[in-house]
């Protein structure tokens, strides 16, 4: 492309942090995709799923090298398919947030008046919300299933990406380049395509990962409250909340899918800072919000 | 001037930011074919005409009109008016979208006024080399440009749409000298050859001079003075316009003596230093009073009108300068002369204490003191 001929050769350095992230993330992927390979994950072997006295099987045991649950279900068969909800999860819900975060900075910011006044004060309260409690009020109300894990994370996570869209914006209205855009008669959608859009996707593009984390993370909590991805489809989360009740006897049952969270939620954050390093005005931009 | 020769008119237009006003009851017009100069230090209000005209800001009362139509609040009622109206702005590193190639800069008026693709790129190349970038690649982005290659790229795509009158808010201000003549003499001979009508925002008399056929003095949001700029230069009759020229440096050796003897003048008529924001809005009486040598109780209680002189000025004074009968040398029409006193001392005496720190030749200082009796 010819943006690229422009930039100066050699200037940027892939950083390792996010050669590392984005291994990982690749490694995750394909366990996901490959899930299907690894068995049915909800086929409860009573008979060689369990030990004798009817205990889950310890990993590298025959035939399930990561062990199975107290139902005598495939654990790495589980951990595959709960990658595939947290990953599922992680990619709709981050382009769901941060769509209608976008959406809104950029109305509150571009035309601001009454729109700014009420965008910005939902926003306000949207960053003041318990999260977890909201979450558990917004479970109450929404049907289950894996929509209502997005449409709650959408619901908590929109506005974090709306404020600092609304920054930026701010900051570029003032720019010449789009004041001649207004003043050369452009309608304020073809200002914000050609001209706010473009200078705003570096900061999205780098915060997605952030915010992929999060919501991985988040998706973890709820199915683990019960509030999220409904038994006995598999979550981390709920996967989580199982393996506590058989800590004393099987404790893989809570550390696989806890590492699985660990590992998959690091490399998001690896892939975020990776991406802060190539744009480094962009190192205000931080986990979780706050 | 007659009405329909405005292209742009300001009538008692109005803008304030809060409390503050940036332009005061200005009223003004652009004759077509012609250069409006409008100068005044930094917040005396003629960024903000500039804006008015684009719309990017709405005036808190009076009205523009573009070719004696009154300019809408809506963007579609502006439309027609700004594909007419060309703007160049001061910074090229600001104004140019750091993200987009040439042909999209230079056509995004075309797009937006509805041009034909296939027509775009014939009409962007045509307008580069109307400024001087007969070879610019259209792929290329702003950054591979200097700031007078940028401005060049401005203009371009500021008379892209051939529009009737071009805005200039300070064009030259963020270049290198030696690109600002460039810039200059550009606008001068695209003026020429198009006929445009240009309003010229400036700072720097030195370059309104070269361009501007008529001249707006702006002062702390107000016209204080309006004229042909022939008349203006050699005859300044608002103090603030006498002041701001002596303040510019002499362009001819031969001149100097004069400038020099004009800045003490003018440091000691209210010296033009900056004092950029904008005044309240509650200020009653002239807005230069409490700078001006001349103004007495009258001046600050009581705001004087932009009033016209018989030889065709406007002034908004009630002393303006050379008009007390004293040593009025500059009296009548300017003879020919360049070297002609353009401010009467009267009866002022200025005493200077350690005028003028010179290093090396060059005037990097005048740190001129005045005490006046």
């Amino acid at each position: 492309m010819s943006k690229k001929r422009e930039r100066p050769a050699g200037r940027r350095r892939i950083p390792p942090t996010l050669v590392v992230g984005g291994t990982i993330l690749v490694l995750v992927m394909a366990f996901a995709l490959a899930a299907p390979l690894f068995g049915n994950p909800l086929h409860e072997n009573l008979t060689n799923g369990l030990s004798v006295t009817g205990m889950p099987l310890g990993p590298f045991s025959k035939g399930y090298v990561l062990g199975t649950d107290t139902l005598g279900r495939s654990m790495l068969s589980r951990l595959a398919y709960g990658a595939r909800t947290s990953l599922f999860v992680a990619f709709v819900s981050n382009i769901t947030s941060i769509g209608v975060g976008t959406i809104f900075g950029l109305v509150a910011g571009f035309y601001r008046g009454f729109a700014e006044t009420v965008v910005m004060r939902f926003t306000d309260i949207g960053l003041a919300l318990p999260y977890v409690l909201a979450a558990l009020v917004l479970a109450t109300i929404l049907p289950s299933g894996i929509t209502r894990v997005i449409i709650i994370i959408t619901a908590l996570f929109w506005a974090y990406p709306a404020r600092l869209v609304y920054g930026e914006v701010l900051r570029l209205r003032g720019r010449g380049f789009v004041e001649a855009s207004v003043a050369s008669g452009a309608s304020g959608r073809s200002t914000i395509r050609s001209h706010l859009f473009p200078h705003l996707m570096p900061m999205l593009v780098t915060y997605s990962p952030l915010n992929a984390a999060s919501a991985i993370f988040f998706e973890a909590t709820l199915s683990y409250l019960g509030a999220g991805v409904n038994p006995p489809t598999a979550s981390w989360g709920n996967m989580i909340s199982d393996g506590q009740s058989a800590l004393s006897i099987a404790p893989h049952l809570l550390y696989e899918p806890g590492l699985m969270l660990l590992v998959t939620t690091a490399a998001f954050l690896l892939v975020g800072e990776g991406l802060k390093v190539l744009n480094p005005d962009l190192t205000r931009l931080s986990w979780l919000g706050a | 001037m007659s009405p329909d020769d405005a292209v742009l008119s300001f009538e008692n237009v109005t803008k304030r930011f809060g409390q503050r006003v940036a332009v005061d009851a200005v009223d003004f017009a652009l004759t077509r074919g012609r250069t409006l100069g409008l100068v005044g230090e930094s917040g005396s209000g003629k960024t903000t005409c500039i804006r008015l005209a684009l719309g990017l800001e709405r005036a808190t009362s009076g009205t523009v009109f573009f070719r004696g139509v009154r300019l809408g609040r809506s963007r579609r009622s502006l439309r027609p008016v700004r594909k007419q109206l060309g703007f160049v702005f001061q910074d090229p590193y600001d104004s140019l979208d750091p993200r987009m190639t040439l042909e999209r800069i230079v056509g995004e008026p075309l797009k937006i006024h509805g041009v034909r693709r296939s027509e775009r790129s014939e009409r962007v190349r045509a307008a580069l080399s109307d400024v001087g970038l007969p070879d610019a690649p259209l792929d290329s982005y702003p950054a591979r440009f200097s700031g007078g290659g940028r401005q060049r790229i401005a203009i371009a795509r500021a008379l892209v749409m051939q529009p009737s009158a071009l805005l200039c808010d300070e064009p030259t201000a963020s270049l290198d000298v030696s690109v600002q003549a460039q810039i200059v003499n550009l606008l001068l001979s695209l003026k020429q050859a198009r006929g445009l009508s240009m309003i010229f925002v400036s700072h720097d008399l030195g370059l309104v001079r070269r361009i501007a056929d008529d001249i707006v003095v702006m002062y702390g949001g107000r016209v204080v003075e309006a004229g042909s700029a022939a008349g203006i230069y050699e005859r300044p009759r608002h103090p603030y316009t006498a002041a701001l020229l002596a303040a510019v440096p002499g362009e001819h050796p031969r001149r100097r003596r004069i400038t020099s003897a004009r800045r003490a003048i003018g440091e000691a008529s209210g010296s033009p230093a900056v004092d950029s924001e904008p005044p309240a809005a509650d200020v009653t009486g002239c807005v230069f009073a409490a700078r001006c040598p001349r103004a007495d109780r009258s001046c600050r209680t009581t705001r004087p009108a932009l009033e016209l002189l018989p030889d065709g000025r406007k002034v908004a004074c009630f002393f303006p300068v050379g008009e007390e009968g004293t040593s009025d040398a500059a009296s009548g029409p300017a003879d020919g002369g360049e070297v002609v006193p353009a401010v009467p001392v009267g009866p002022l005496s200025a005493h200077m204490q350690g005028a003028a720190g010179v290093s090396g030749g060059a005037a990097v200082t005048s740190g001129v003191d005045v005490s006046l009796d």
